[in-house]
């Protein structure tokens, strides 16, 4: 269903490494490259390093609503535990994704749920492939190409279930004089409404195994660190 | 030659009638044959059940529903080749004549605009607790968050007329649990290699259920010829599932059984009847008697059941073998007649014959309307009418043909029936010995040995392995629910039928999800009101939407229009009726019949059944459903009684014998048929052949084949040459026939011909050595 497919969005945030070690070098055609230019695409794009954090800010335009919503936080990924993503502004919120199975969502209180519902599923599943840099399976997904009249590369869902939710996904970068991206990433969905998340500040760490992870989890997010261990530990967290 | 006899009154009245008979069916056949519907249903082959009336009218309907749906997979392993290929297919498939695509996008989107205008009267029940706990803050709060949510805010209406997301979660909610989300979604599957194969589902409706085979044919090659396409543009596998490619497949295999049959028959009566009588005009009363019983057969069967089943003409194409018989027994007659005689009119001996042969073979075909299966009911009508006409035909025409002199090739038949003398009893003692044994043995046989049965209907049709390959892949990748398993609820008002559906439910201990209902789709019209009662926390002032406006820092009056349109919608509630009158697409599981409503809950498969059905045991007006096990149960039994009404049938027709012939010895002559149909059964079970219904059908059409030839073989005693000839070619005949039936591709006709085949033979075995016994044996009162 469409929660599905806009669960996407999140797709914006894991491409960021990939997106700062892209290059140059492989011209894209207006209307679609070659699966090999594709994949070469893709590979550049996917991940050099599976442990980072940073900063985001979102807008997103809702219709019937004067004014865009937005939000701002903080995040932290690892291929060793999952993603962790930490509204702070307008609300504090945290959403846990340990795998595909295991999501989890903090409340306002501090308590953890599971996140429940066919989203949980369809996210868990974008973010696992995304974060093992499952570059096969965007290939089939997904038509990969320079965007058109906007800077950046443009994400097409060939899947009908994906297009069910999604138009496009749009990633482009700016680089600063200290070097530093920003990545910035447009969401368009079958609605018509643009979620615009930009992402800063990344760090990212060299981490070797899941105590590692569970380490730099926990010096992240030192005074919240039952996030962590659900995430070293899905499916213990809320017995 | 003599003087012809003067035709008495009732004489010109039955020619009249006999007449207008064969006109009418020659002018329905010409004017109207094009409009005879070749039915193909497999429907006929299921047994009534025991199932009360109403729910026999629901399961009906529903069955029906599901026969007018198939399912489409598209597997590959590229995905994005699968989605092309879907997408194309799809456009191919609707644009064919009579069926429509049916994705879950266009069933969400018109679930959801069903829905929509009722949407303050439908909570989920977390959505109920939740108003019920009252914190309106809290409740806006959660509003807020999962407005800015990237993929928890997704709203299926526009923002302006669900703000607070409420309607949008109970419709995802309601479509995770129907499974309406899920299957033309892609899947992947990864095969032993470790490779990976992607695919889609999905559900295709006919909207005109083609009822005439043709108009079968037609739908099922647009089907090949889109399924073709695809296969030829996309490396893709192209798999389908559905009670239509059954039919399919099994009228396919029918038409060549008929063919095979009638082409077979036809000739061997051809040949026969040159070689031995050198005349077209015994050849043309033959095929004319023919023509004539078959036409009346469909005739009747289209006017009584609206069309004739493919079925019914592979088992009527075996009349031919029999309804020649009377032809032949009528010339053998006027063989050993040429001198002198009557040829205009038939003497009372073989009138007595023919009218006897009929009506026992009336009284076998006719017993297989005792049946409970549908089928067996048609070939029963057609049967009975089609020989009782060709009878008719061959007294009414016969003396036409005899007019001139016949003449036959004794010769070569008398040869055959030397040698056959040579190898089959001709005393008494060792007829009879042999008899005794013979069923004594396969009656032991039968009782010591466990036969094999099978009351299994899956079993009685063709199934190409290649078609059950495909049913069993794309039952094991898109299957949610159990096959033929439900439970059936029922009440006279919505209201009583949910609540009956609530006791369910509570009952299953935490097993909810195991099920799926209307409840499902949508709450009582009760629930309904007392959601909306609930939602005035929502839309009351200073309730939660004015609370969730105040977090997002917008103005009040954005509220006015929603409060609105929730005070207008007070008593808008709908029914699941109305839902399904909206949405054809969605499962019939709400059929009202006769002041009653049925509904039909779902299982999901790898549930516990033996706890659901636990279950709902203690509740009022729900019962547990197994298709299979009950149409198995039901054939059993009638397997049972079948055994039992042909012993009655025995009955019947000794007393018969004995009041006609006033001999015990006549009613002696049952031995042959009893001593057939027990050789038969032990045969048949000896070389694996699990015996069905239609074995135990057969058996009766042994009796009457059997009484066939005893009673020529009595009556015609006086003319044992002759009568040994008729009996000869009129085997041979009716073996061809039922041995090419024998050889069919479907289970139900190959039982039915193998069980024939064996019993008349036995039949025609004993028949012969019973006019080679002496004088005495066959005397009777009137000698």
């Amino acid at each position: 269903m469409m929660r599905n497919a806009v669960c996407l969005l999140l797709l914006g945030y894991l491409l960021v490494p990939a997106a700062l070690a892209q290059t140059d070098s492989e011209p894209a055609s207006p209307t679609g490259v070659s699966e090999e230019a594709e994949a070469q695409l893709l590979a550049a794009i996917f991940p050099d390093s599976c442990h980072f954090s940073g900063q985001f800010s979102q807008q997103k335009a809702v219709k019937g609503l004067p004014m865009p919503l937005k939000s701002r936080g903080d995040f932290y990924f690892s291929c060793e535990l999952g993603l962790i993503w930490h509204t702070q502004a307008p609300f504090q919120e945290a959403l846990l994704y340990a795998n595909a199975s295991d999501s989890y969502r903090v409340n306002e209180r501090g308590d953890i749920e599971p996140l429940s519902g066919v989203a949980k599923y369809a996210m868990s599943n974008i973010f696992l492939r995304v974060l093992k840099g499952d570059t096969d399976y965007f290939a089939q997904m997904f038509t990969v190409r320079r965007a058109e009249n906007e800077s950046g590369t443009e994400l097409l869902p060939d899947s009908a279930f994906m297009q069910k939710g999604i138009k496009r996904i749009l990633i482009s970068k700016q680089r600063d004089d200290n070097d530093a991206v920003t990545l910035n990433i447009h969401i368009d969905d079958t609605t018509g409404q643009r979620t615009a998340v930009t992402i800063n500040q990344i760090t990212p760490y060299a981490i070797n195994d899941k105590q590692a992870a569970y380490d730099q989890c926990r010096a992240l997010y030192p005074s919240t660190r039952k996030w962590c261990r659900a995430l070293r530990m899905p499916g213990q967290v809320i017995r | 030659m003599g003087r012809p006899a003067p035709i008495t009154r009732s004489g010109v009245v039955a020619r009249v009638v006999f007449a207008l008979t064969v006109l009418s069916t020659l002018a329905y056949c010409l004017f109207v044959s094009d409009r005879v519907r070749i039915d193909t249903s497999l429907q006929d082959l299921n047994p009534d059940t025991s199932l009360a009336e109403g729910p026999r009218y629901a399961t009906q309907r529903l069955s029906e529903d599901i026969s007018q749906r198939f399912l489409m997979l598209v597997k590959g392993a590229d995905q994005r080749q699968v989605n092309a290929a879907v997408r194309e297919l799809q456009i191919d498939i609707n644009a064919i004549n009579g069926l429509s695509v049916l994705t879950n996008d266009s069933v969400s989107s018109d679930y959801l605009s069903a829905l929509s205008p009722y949407r303050f009267h439908l909570l989920t029940g977390a959505q109920r607790q939740a108003l019920r706990q009252g914190a309106p803050d809290a409740l806006a709060a959660k509003a807020q968050r999962q407005l800015y949510q990237l993929g928890d805010g997704i709203r299926l209406i526009p923002f302006e007329q669900d703000p607070l997301g409420w309607f949008s979660d109970y419709l995802l909610s309601r479509l995770e649990i129907t499974g309406a989300a899920s299957l033309d979604a892609e899947s992947v599957i990864v095969d032993e290699s470790g490779d990976s194969h992607y695919f889609t589902a999905f559900s295709v409706l006919i909207r005109d259920y083609p009822k005439d085979m043709e108009a079968q044919q037609h739908l099922y090659q647009a089907i090949e010829a889109a399924s073709r396409d695809i296969r030829r543009n996309y490396p893709v596998e192209l798999l389908r599932s559905g009670l239509f490619f059954f039919a399919v497949d099994s009228a396919q295999s029918a038409k060549g059984d008929i063919q095979l049959i009638a082409v077979g028959s036809g000739v061997g009566v051809l040949v026969l009847m040159l070689l031995v009588f050198r005349s077209l005009l015994p050849l043309l009363l033959s095929l004319g008697s023919i023509a004539i019983g078959v036409g009346f057969g469909i005739v009747t069967s289209a006017l009584v059941f609206g069309g004739i089943h493919i079925f019914t003409i592979v088992f009527g194409a075996s009349l031919i073998g029999i309804v020649v018989d009377y032809s032949l027994h009528y010339f053998y007659h006027y063989l050993s007649d040429e001198k002198g005689g009557d040829r205009h009119k038939a003497p009372g001996a073989l009138l007595r014959a023919l009218a006897l042969s009929v009506v026992t073979s009336l009284v076998g075909y006719g017993a297989l309307a005792l049946s409970d299966l549908v089928l067996l009911k048609k070939v029963a009508l057609f049967s009975c009418s089609g020989l009782l006409m060709a009878w008719v035909s061959v007294i009414v025409l016969g003396p036409l043909v005899t007019a001139r002199p016949i003449v036959a090739r004794q010769s070569l038949l008398m040869g055959v029936i030397a040698n056959l003398y040579r190898a089959i009893p001709r005393r008494l003692p060792v007829m009879a010995g042999a008899g005794v044994l013979l069923s004594t043995l396969g009656a032991a046989y039968l009782i010591l040995s466990e036969i094999p049965t099978n009351d299994d209907p899956r079993r009685f049709f063709h199934v190409s392995p290649a078609l059950q390959s495909q049913e069993q892949q794309v039952a094991d990748l898109t299957q949610v629910y159990e096959p033929g398993r439900y439970f059936i609820v029922s009440g006279t008002t919505a209201d009583e039928l949910y609540g009956r559906l609530d006791a369910f439910y509570a009952a299953l201990d935490g097993q909810q999800e195991a099920v799926m209902s209307v409840r499902d789709y949508l709450p009582s019209p009760q629930a309904q009101q007392q959601n909306y009662a609930l939602q005035r926390a929502l839309y009351r002032d200073n309730g939660v939407l004015d609370r969730f406006y105040q977090r997002l820092s917008v103005d009040a009056s954005q509220a006015t229009t929603m409060k609105q349109a929730y005070k207008e919608a007070a008593g808008h509630r709908i029914d699941y009726a109305a839902l399904l009158n909206s949405l054809p697409s969605l499962p019939p599981l709400w059929i009202e019949h006769e002041n009653t409503i049925y509904s039909f809950v779902l299982i999901r498969k790898n549930s516990d059944l033996a706890a659901l059905e636990s279950a709902a045991q203690n509740i009022a007006g729900i019962s547990y459903i197994n298709t299979l096990g009950s149409a198995m149960s039901a054939l059993e039994a009638q397997r049972v009684t079948a055994a039992q009404l042909l012993l009655v049938a025995y009955g019947l027709i000794a007393l018969l014998l004995l009041l006609h012939y006033r001999s015990l010895s006549a009613v002696a002559l049952l031995f042959i048929p009893v001593t057939a149909s027990i050789v038969t059964l032990a045969i048949l079970a000896g070389i694996g052949q699990a015996i069905t219904i239609f074995h135990m059908m057969a058996l009766f059409l042994v009796l009457g084949l059997g009484m066939d030839y005893i009673i020529f073989a009595r009556e015609m005693r006086h003319k044992p040459a002759i009568t040994q000839q008729a009996i000869l070619l009129s085997a041979v005949t009716s073996l061809l026939s039922f041995g090419l039936l024998a050889f069919s591709s479907m289970p139900v006709v190959q039982a039915f011909g193998s069980t024939i085949l064996i019993g008349n033979s036995i039949n025609f075995i004993a028949a012969m050595s019973l006019l080679a016994l002496p004088p005495s044996f066959t005397s009777d009162r009137k000698q």
